[in-house]
Parts: C-alpha cells; structure tokens; sequence
C-alpha cells in the first residue's frame, strides 16, 4: 500500500494526524522538505499563525511542491491554516499570501451584535454539506472539532463546499477537483473525523 | 452557536492516575486500571477534549518521559482534542507537550509570563494556550495562588481575569481549590458573585461530583465549558449519562455519537 | 436470610440485611428518610437541648465533658465545634487500639497540638487481645475488646474524674440505617451501648474471657456508675456531614490522608487508626452482604455528592476487598496459625449470599 505524505514546516502537533493515519492501516512518509516520489494523498497540517506559515511554505519551497503535485493529479488534504493557506489572504497577517489556488479572504470572526460569542471558536460544531462527495456516507448531522479565529465568509465559485456556523456562517470544508480542505480538524473528531480521512484516502 | 464542552481530565504522577482533594492528591489506579475502568476508546465519545495534568511535585526529565509515555499510550486509541500541561516552565517544555499530541497546552504557575506565553503564541497560535488559574475565597475575596495553592499572587482573581482578556492565549479556566474533589457543584457562586464576561472561552473545574453538576455549570451562559477530573465519580457509563442529561436538558453540546 | 430476599435501599445502597434497618414501603431506608428528615428539623430547638444538658450536668470538675477520640475526623469536629460554639472544656479521651497506623498515630498528635486536654488510655495489649480474639472466633467481630473499651473505659474515667456529660461523634445507628430508637433522644445508657453497639454479646465475651477484676478493669462498665452520667452523640445537636467534619479537621488540625484509598473502599480520609478496621470492616462484608465501599458510598449519595448509579459502579469495584496487607499482623496478634484465621473466616462468611471461589469469597448477588 502506498505511503500518505505528511508536510511537516513547523505547523504544530502531526502527531495526531500520523496516529489516525496508522489506526486506519496506512503507512505515513513525513516530508521535512520536497520529495521527487509521487505521493498519490498529500497532507497539509496547520496549527500557528497564517503568515509564519505561509513563510515556512515558501523557504522549504514546499509551496512550489504542491502545485506541481496537484497537477500531476495527487489528492491533496488541507487542515485548519493548511486550508487557509490555499486561498489568497488572512487578516491575520497582512501583507502575506497564501497559495492563491482559490479565491478568498480569511477574516477575523466577530462576535455578533448583543451576542455573545467568545473566541476563538473552539469546539464542535456542526457542519453543513453542500454536494461534498466524500462526506456521504456521513451522519446527516457531522460534529466536528474546530479551534480557530479566522474564518471564511464567501464560498468559492465551482466548489463543493460545507459550511458551520459560529456567529455566523462560514466555509467548513471545500472540495474541488482533487483539492480537499476543512477548517476543522478531522483527525480530533472521533468516528466521524476517522470517517472522512478514510473517505480520502479511498479516492 | 457555541457549542458548550466537557473535558474529562486525568492527573498523573509517579505512574498513577489520581483523585484530587483540595489538592491533595489520592492514588487511584495505573493506566491499566484507567484503560480497564474507562476504556477511553469508548468513552471518548461522550466528552469532548481529554486533558492530562502532570501533577507530581518533582518535575524531572525521568517523570516527563514517563507521562508522556502514558499519554502516548493512550493516544493510540483517541481520536478526541488532547490538551497537556503540569509544570511548563519554559518554551521547550510545551514544545515537548505538542510534540507528544497536544493540541492545546496549559499554563498554570508561569501564567503572568508573558514572553513565554508570546513564544508559544508565536509558533503555535494563541488558540493553542490556556490558562489555569488556581484559586481560594479568603474571607469574601477570591485570591489566586500558584503552585500547587502555595503561593498566594498579588491580584485577586477578577484583576487577573480581566488582565488576561488582551493576552495571546486561547481560553481560561478557573479552578477552585476550595470546590475541588468535594462533590459538591462546581463554583458557581464565584461565577455568579464575580459577574465576569469574557472575550474568550472562560471554563470551570473544580467540585464536580454528579453529572447534574455538570448540566448545571454550562447552563450559565457565560460559561463555554467545564472540567473535571474526578476518576472515581465517573467511572463506568457516567461519562454518557452526563452527555445525555445535557443534552435532554437541552444545554447547547454537540452530539458526538 | 434468603438471597432471594435480598434488596436494596432504592436511595443509596444500603442493604435489606443490614441489622435493624427499615426500609419503608417506598423502597428507602432509614437513613435516607433521616437526611430528608434532617434538612426541616428544628436545629435551634436542639442546640438548646444541648445547652440544658451542659448547664444539667455541670459539676466540680474542670471539664464541662468528655469527648472520646481517635484524631480521626469525627472527634476532632465534635471538640471544634464544642469548644467554639459552646465555649466549653472538654477533656479528650483515646483508647489506644491494637495495631495503630503511622498515619492515626500522626493525625492524633497533630490534633493534640491545637491547645487540646488529652488523656491517651492504654489497657493492657494482652487483655485486648484476649477480648479481641475471642470477639473474632466467636462472633466474627473484628476489634470487640477495643470496641468494647471505647464504651467502658469511657465511662469509668467519667465516673473517677466526676465529669457528667460524655459527648461521641456520630449516632451510628441514626445516621447509616440502624435502630431509630434514640432519634428523639439525645441520651443514652449503659443498657444501649451493651445492647446495640456491642451487640448483645458483651456479657458472653467478658464470661468466656475469664479475666478477673483487675484484668477487666477498662473493659468493664462502674458498678457505682452515676445515674447524673449523661451519654450522647453529637450528631443529635447538629445536622453531622461526615464530609465536612474531613474538611474541618484537614484544614484547622492538621488532618492527613492515606495516599491511596483504605482497603475495599474509595476513600482515604476516615478510619484510618487501626489495622483492625479493615478486618471489622471485611467481616462485615461477608456476613452481611455490604462492606466498607457501600457505607461510604452511602454517605456520599446522602450529602449529594455522587448519584445511586454511579455509587453501584464503585461498589462493584471496592467493596469487601480482603486486607492482604495485615494478615501477618492479625495472626501474630491473635496467636492463631493461618489455616485456623481463614477457617474462621470462612465459618463466618455467609453461605446464602457467598460462594467460595480460589480468589475468595464471591457474591452470589448483584446489586440492583
């Protein structure tokens, strides 16, 4: 069975990803730096801030890795920033940019008016599913664990999508050609998180 | 929406798992005992993060490794949001904490250090920290005091409450060290006497003894969740009661099964 | 007793095989009526009651009273609570048991400390022994001598010293689902200590010892014992919460625990002075059904801390687990050989609810 690649730059615990990774019977290939291998599932982790780790991306040249193994048609799983990364800004650090390989703007959540609503949002939620193929066989009603202070508002165009709401609505997952991202964390979301990896993998 | 939380945590020293009483601490069992009576594969499901507290009085590299070598064996089997901490001094100290599958880390007796709080903020994001204030009502003030309850700070729990509103940090968690291990209800007297609003997640723990005590603590709306660590109290299917008593109580908690 | 019989208290866990329990027709016992009982009650009208007896009872001594304890818990609270709301005098009193625990040894000094008159009596560890064995022999009774001391030698140096008014802890039996006889009464007599808390069987031990006058001096009730004597338990006066008197004793008198928890129990905090205890406490389990775990886990459903269903878990887990640790010293204490002490405690186990297996006695029964 073939090896799932892991970028590790310096975005926190893959710990736990490597742990359902194993559980699910698959072999892990943690990657320090680009690799000529050809990875069919490619995973993007992400715990830190947006702009340190778009940096850590653009020096260990990984940023370049990822566009050229997704058009050599590997399946590629952004999680948490790792999915910000995808897009083009964060309010979070300004003045940085993400891959660019989907249009959007990660912004700050605000509370609501007379609401009350603490940040950042952690915890579970629910999510939404808007034509993504590999949530199916998913409960109608899928908890996932999300712990961020940045969200995206606006949907992308020609995206399957799922959207959470905290506060307000807000994209919790995209699935596009072979591009997959959550903002929440699958790999802490007991069954259900174990569910939608292997889902994936299976592609 | 928030989604309220409830966080089992296990104290850990010398190779035991422990009950805490004011903080003092009563041997429990080992991890074959906490696998055995737990079976946290299972019951992971009816909380929402585990969190693993390294409470032995000497924090050596020897009694590190044998935590984390504990929690790794657990891991192997949870698939839940794990938070760690116990004696984090210093920026390698939490690092080790994420290394070994932390997703969030806790800061107790260094909380008013900023720079390491801006450190581990910096790598890992302010998402990544909370803190754990200790304290004790002294006559009709609530006083923090670090560690272990030894050391009474200069500030009393609501200046240093609102001081850590505009800090890199995740959440805060209040802990009573007059409530803990009594059974007796988490300390919503201080909640409600205090009247505090928080920006951020604001948890309690401390007291709980049934899982009415739990429904009761996230009914508060000002409360995101709460902790406990009482191994004996709710051992067996207690976990699932108290998830399902919550949920027909109608309080705002995700259905994770 | 047949096991088909056999129920359960529908509050906490108390046993249908409890001796003198009653358990009403909606399937609650005693006790349980008793705390729901407690929380209208009058306690003013009994702190008077207290008051009259103190002024009744004052006499030329020193002391306003007696407090019997063992620098556990429940003596300390009480002498607290005498001292402080009652501004009294109280004399302390301990009957040394057999085999003390560092631990009780400790809690007992630390509690002397704290401006405490106390008198420490110790009857000679061969006449305990001689009432201890045949208690364990003949009437699966752990420390019956020890026990028995608790009741007489306090009473005779009430009687020596011309102090009237002895004042016990807890009112077993009231609190925990035995006789209710003395839920209206705070005192006592002689007739009761011997009747219910030695079981009835006091006279038979005290023949069978063949001690003589002087050998039995501290095991045996004043002849000349003066009616002005009163007996009672503090428990009477003030709605007791043995949680809280941990509390109070942990934090002004310097109480320690055991850093894990007693044999066949939960919790580290009580009855902590004596080897014995576990041995009283593991017979009670094989005769009765019920060991330490469920008392304590009774206590804690009864002040709230913990739900009938998750007690059950507990119970199940920690409760009659045989005291492995101090068998060396029961044997050496009792002068009997190992197969003489395990016969013994198979002659006292009881067949109808437990079957003998190679880890030990098992219960037929599952709690419900």
């Amino acid at each position: 069975m073939k090896e799932i690649a892991i970028i590790d730059y310096g975005a926190g615990n893959i710990a736990s990803i490597v742990n359902s990774l194993e559980y699910l019977g698959r072999k892990v290939k943690i990657l320090k730096e680009p690799s000529d291998t050809h990875y069919s599932h490619i995973i993007l982790p992400g715990v830190g801030s947006f702009g340190k780790l778009s940096d850590n991306l653009k020096i260990l040249n990984f940023d370049r890795y990822i566009i050229e193994n997704l058009k050599k048609g590997s399946f590629f799983f952004g999680i948490c920033v790792g999915m910000q990364l995808l897009f083009e800004q964060s309010e979070e650090s300004p003045g940085k940019s993400g891959l660019g390989l989907l249009k959007g703007k990660f912004e700050k959540i605000l509370p609501l008016k007379d609401r009350f609503l603490p940040l950042p949002h952690v915890g579970f939620s629910k999510t939404n599913n808007y034509n993504v193929k590999i949530f199916e066989n998913l409960r109608s009603e899928a908890y996932f664990y999300f712990i961020h202070s940045y969200y995206l508002k606006k949907v992308p165009e020609n995206v399957n999508y799922c959207t959470s709401e905290y506060g307000e609505k807000f994209v919790s997952f995209i699935e596009k050609d072979n591009i997959y991202a959550s903002q929440f964390h699958p790999e802490k979301s007991h069954k259900t998180g174990l569910t939608l990896i292997e889902n994936f993998l299976k592609l | 929406m928030q989604n309220k939380r409830i966080i089992f945590g296990l104290l850990y020293s010398e190779n035991y798992f422990h009950l805490s009483r004011n903080f003092r601490l009563q041997k429990v069992g080992d991890i074959e005992w906490l696998q055995k009576n737990y079976a946290f594969n299972e019951t992971c499901q009816y909380i929402d993060e585990l969190a693993f507290f390294l409470v032995s009085r000497k924090h050596d590299k020897k009694e590190k490794l044998k935590f984390f070598k504990n929690i790794n064996i657990l891991r192997k089997k949870i698939f839940s949001p794990i938070m760690i901490g116990g004696g984090i001094q210093e920026f390698e100290d939490a690092k080790l904490c994420f290394e070994n599958g932390a997703d969030k880390i806790f800061i107790n007796s260094e909380f008013e250090n900023i720079d390491l709080i801006n450190k581990i903020s910096d790598t890992y994001g302010s998402q990544s920290i909370s803190i754990v204030l200790d304290y004790r009502k002294v006559n009709t003030e609530y006083l923090v005091y670090t560690n272990c309850g030894s050391k009474k700070n200069n500030f009393n729990l609501t200046k240093n409450f609102l001081n850590l509103q505009n800090k890199n940090i995740g959440e805060i968690i209040l802990h009573s060290i007059d409530q803990d291990g009594t059974g007796n209800g988490f300390d919503l007297d201080m909640f409600r006497n205090l009247n505090l609003s928080s920006k951020k997640p604001l948890l309690l723990m401390g007291g709980a003894g049934k899982p009415i005590n739990i429904k009761e603590a996230l009914n508060e709306k000002f409360i995101s969740g709460v902790i406990t660590a009482n191994l004996f109290n709710f051992i067996g299917n207690t976990l699932k009661v108290t998830r399902e008593l919550c949920k027909s109580s109608r309080i705002q908690i995700a259905n994770l099964f | 007793m047949s096991i088909k019989n056999i129920f359960w208290c529908k509050s906490c866990l108390n046993m249908s095989t409890r001796p003198r329990i009653e358990i009403d027709k909606n399937g609650n016992c005693n006790a349980c009526n008793w705390v729901e009982e407690k929380k209208t009650l009058d306690w003013s009208k009994r702190e008077q009651e207290l008051k009259k007896i103190i002024k009744d009872t004052k006499s030329s001594s020193t002391y306003d009273c007696i407090v019997p304890v063992s620098g556990g818990k429940d003596g300390t609270f009480v002498t607290h609570q005498l001292k402080n709301i009652y501004n009294l005098k109280p004399l302390c009193i301990t009957v040394k048991p057999a085999m003390e625990l560092e631990i009780g040894k400790k809690n007992l000094e630390n509690f002397i400390k704290e401006d405490i008159d106390h008198i420490h009596i110790s009857p000679s560890l061969k006449t305990m022994s001689v009432l201890d064995t045949i208690g364990f022999l003949d009437h699966g009774q752990g420390y019956y001598g020890w026990m028995t001391a608790v009741h007489s030698a306090i009473v005779r140096i009430a009687s020596n010293l011309n102090i009237n008014l002895i004042v016990y802890g807890e009112d077993g039996e009231v609190e925990y689902g035995g006789t209710t006889k003395y839920k209206y009464e705070p005192c006592y007599g002689i007739e009761h200590m011997k009747r219910v808390f030695l079981n009835n069987t006091y006279e038979d031990v005290i023949k069978k010892s063949n001690l003589n006058d002087n050998e039995k001096y501290w095991f045996s009730f004043p002849e000349d014992y003066s009616k002005d004597i009163k007996i009672t338990h503090y428990s009477y006066f003030e709605n007791w919460n043995p949680y809280q008197n941990y509390m109070l004793a942990k934090k002004k008198y310097g109480l320690e625990d055991l850093m894990a928890s007693n044999t066949g129990t939960f919790t580290n905090f009580a009855h902590n002075d004596q080897a014995l205890s576990a041995l009283h406490y593991y017979l009670m389990y094989i005769k009765f059904g019920f060991g330490r775990a469920t008392q304590d886990a009774g206590i804690e459903i009864r002040r709230g801390a913990m739900t009938r269903d998750q007690a059950i878990n507990l119970v199940n887990l920690y409760d009659g687990v045989f005291p492995e640790e101090h068998v060396d010293k029961y044997l050496k204490y009792f002068g009997i050989s190992e197969s003489k002490f395990f016969e013994n405690i198979d002659k006292w186990a009881n067949k109808e609810l437990f079957e003998k297996k190679n880890s030990g006695w098992k219960p037929k029964y599952k709690i419900t």
